[in-house]
């Protein structure tokens, strides 16, 4: 892989991950590894896509990444993640804290559950805003509609002096948009954060992503289980199935030219669902025994 | 067989009394056994509402819902059940609509007693058998004594599919039946969906905002938007000559993968 331009070769990628492991409790006495030794790189500006289906690791992975894993000595995180060149395995819990709160910012699926639903939502994009880096109150509440604004949300005043239920899901996926690049992050985390809009609303909250993005040159990783969406907005792919990354490269030659038998696969019954005269393909059987073996086989 | 709804109105009052949502304006529809009829829109436009008048799950405010013209309303009692055995409903969220402590010979096992197509403990076992075996969950018996949670998400749906089926339906309301699920599941879902079509002459009314999906299923399409069907017409006209401004916009947004 060569070194992009803005960054010299002795400069460390903004987050580089090397053989992660988490092992999830599922029960009482029962445990399942959700990653299985995952190499990962993401560089300076650069929108990385992760694909894959339920149950894939893909979310996992993401939270490890923020360091939002559950806090239970029952879940096991090992191998390595470094974010700036910082090995944040291990690291005390204000290391992670320093993290997300000025480096890594996150949008979830489901906005509801991230959002304080008691507090005016410009407060909220406020809290987002380390002390100090604004200035004054005032200063504070002209940031916060500047960030509303650029997450697309018209009227930004009237908005800040709303509470979450009072908004519908595409308003609070931008908010959500807001609390996130009102950090200033190194890195935005995006999970499924269209899945549960309708397909017009979608399309839109994508584009202010793609936008925001662009403007802020902040790093993204989007993940979801919708190539159709992954597609359109990252540069490089990584597709999961069982825990481990089956295959890495430019999203335009993993979606032409996909070498994996898995990622095959998924491409025809995705292209199955929509094209017209073709059979509707799901994953035979055969293929998702043989992929169980090749990620038990791996860890 | 003909079900037909005519000039269905569906109000609902909100918060205050005066406040009314007008969840279904006007709707005319017509589904048919054999017949892959989708109802498509946005979240709000009513398709859910539709669809639970057309179960008989909620009365509608006026308008009729007529089954070869005979509206539910003056059915008799036994006509009603009648009616209710065969317009089955499959609903989104499979976890939702199986209960977590029945396993699937008992969750499939009881409607068939309920509607007394079987009564005895093996034909009733049988009947379970030959609807599993219908929605592809070979060998039926690994999945007789399999809770929900033993299952996948793609499996819970079949299970769904297999109760309704299990009762000799003519149509099936399909209330985003595969919209959770992942590509591979979903295409698997609407496989067999389409061979009890091709099999058994069943019917669907099928509620959905996937458009890909609408395209590559349905005969006949309608479009809702705020309550209303703004559009309707052969899959084809839908999609290559859509007359309405929102369906063009609806078209437009469905995200493709090249």
């Amino acid at each position: 892989m060569s070194a992009p331009p803005n960054s010299g070769p002795e400069t460390p990628p903004l987050v580089s991950v090397a053989g992660l492991n988490v092992v999830l409790p599922t029960g009482e006495r029962s445990e399942v590894e959700a990653v299985r030794r995952v190499d990962l790189v993401i560089r300076d500006g650069e929108r990385v896509g992760i694909v894959g289906e339920s149950g894939s690791g893909k979310s996992v992975t993401g939270r490890a990444i923020a360091g939002l894993l559950p806090t239970s000595p029952r879940v096991r995180v090992t191998g390595s993640i470094r974010i700036a060149g910082r090995e944040m395995i291990g690291a005390p819990p204000e290391a992670w804290d320093e993290i997300r709160r000025k480096r890594v910012g996150m949008i979830f699926q489901d906005p509801l559950t991230y959002l304080n639903p008691v507090m005016r939502i410009g407060k909220q994009v406020a809290e987002s805003i380390p002390p100090g880096r604004e200035g004054d109150e005032a200063a504070r509440t002209r940031a916060v509609h500047r960030f509303l604004e650029q997450a697309g949300l018209e009227r930004p005043a009237e908005v800040a002096a709303r509470f979450p239920h009072e908004l519908s899901g595409g308003m609070r996926q931008r908010v959500l948009i807001a609390i996130a690049i009102a950090k200033l992050p190194d890195l935005i985390i995006a999970d499924e954060p269209t899945t549960a809009l309708d397909a017009t609303v979608q399309q839109r909250v994508l584009k202010t992503l793609d936008a925001t993005v662009s403007e802020l040159g902040t790093s993204l990783m989007l993940i979801s289980h919708d190539l159709a969406v992954v597609a359109g907005m990252t540069d490089r792919i990584y597709v999961m199935y069982g825990g481990r990354v089956v295959e890495e490269g430019a999203t335009e030659q993993v979606l032409h030219e996909p070498k994996h038998p898995y990622t095959q696969a998924l491409l025809r019954s995705v292209r199955s669902l929509a094209d017209d005269g073709v059979e509707l393909y799901s994953i035979p059987p055969e293929l998702r025994r043989r992929l169980a073996e090749e990620v038990a086989d791996a860890s | 067989m003909l079900l037909e709804a005519k000039n269905v109105c569906k109000t609902f009052r909100s918060g205050r009394r005066t406040d009314v949502v007008h969840a279904v304006r006007n709707a005319n529809l017509r589904a048919r056994p054999g017949e892959f009829v989708a109802i498509v829109g946005e979240s709000g436009s009513g398709k859910s509402t539709l669809a639970r008048i057309l179960l008989d799950l909620i009365p509608a405010t006026s308008g009729t819902v007529e089954l070869d013209g005979v509206p539910l309303g003056s059915m008799s009692k036994r006509e009603r059940t009648e009616y209710r055995r065969r317009v089955q409903a499959v609903l989104q969220d499979p976890a939702g609509s199986l209960n977590p402590r029945k396993r699937v010979e008992r969750t499939i096992g009881e409607v068939i007693r309920l509607h007394r197509i079987a009564t005895t403990r093996t034909e009733v076992r049988d009947k379970v058998r030959e609807a599993l075996h219908l929605v592809g969950m070979n060998p039926a018996d690994e999945f007789l004594d399999r809770f929900p949670h033993e299952l996948s998400g793609g499996q819970r749906q079949r299970v769904l599919i297999a109760r309704a089926i299990a009762l000799n339906p003519r149509i099936i309301v399909a209330d985003e039946a595969v919209s959770a699920l992942d590509a591979s599941v979903k295409a698997g879902v609407l496989r067999v969906m389409a061979d009890l079509k091709d099999r058994l002459g069943v019917g669907y009314v099928f509620i959905t905002h996937d458009l890909p999906v609408v395209r590559k299923v349905a005969d006949h399409v309608y479009v809702m938007r705020s309550g209303e069907i703004v559009e309707e017409g052969p899959k084809k006209t839908i999609f290559t000559e859509p007359a309405h401004p929102y369906t063009r916009t609806l078209l437009a947004a469905a995200p493709v993968l090249r």
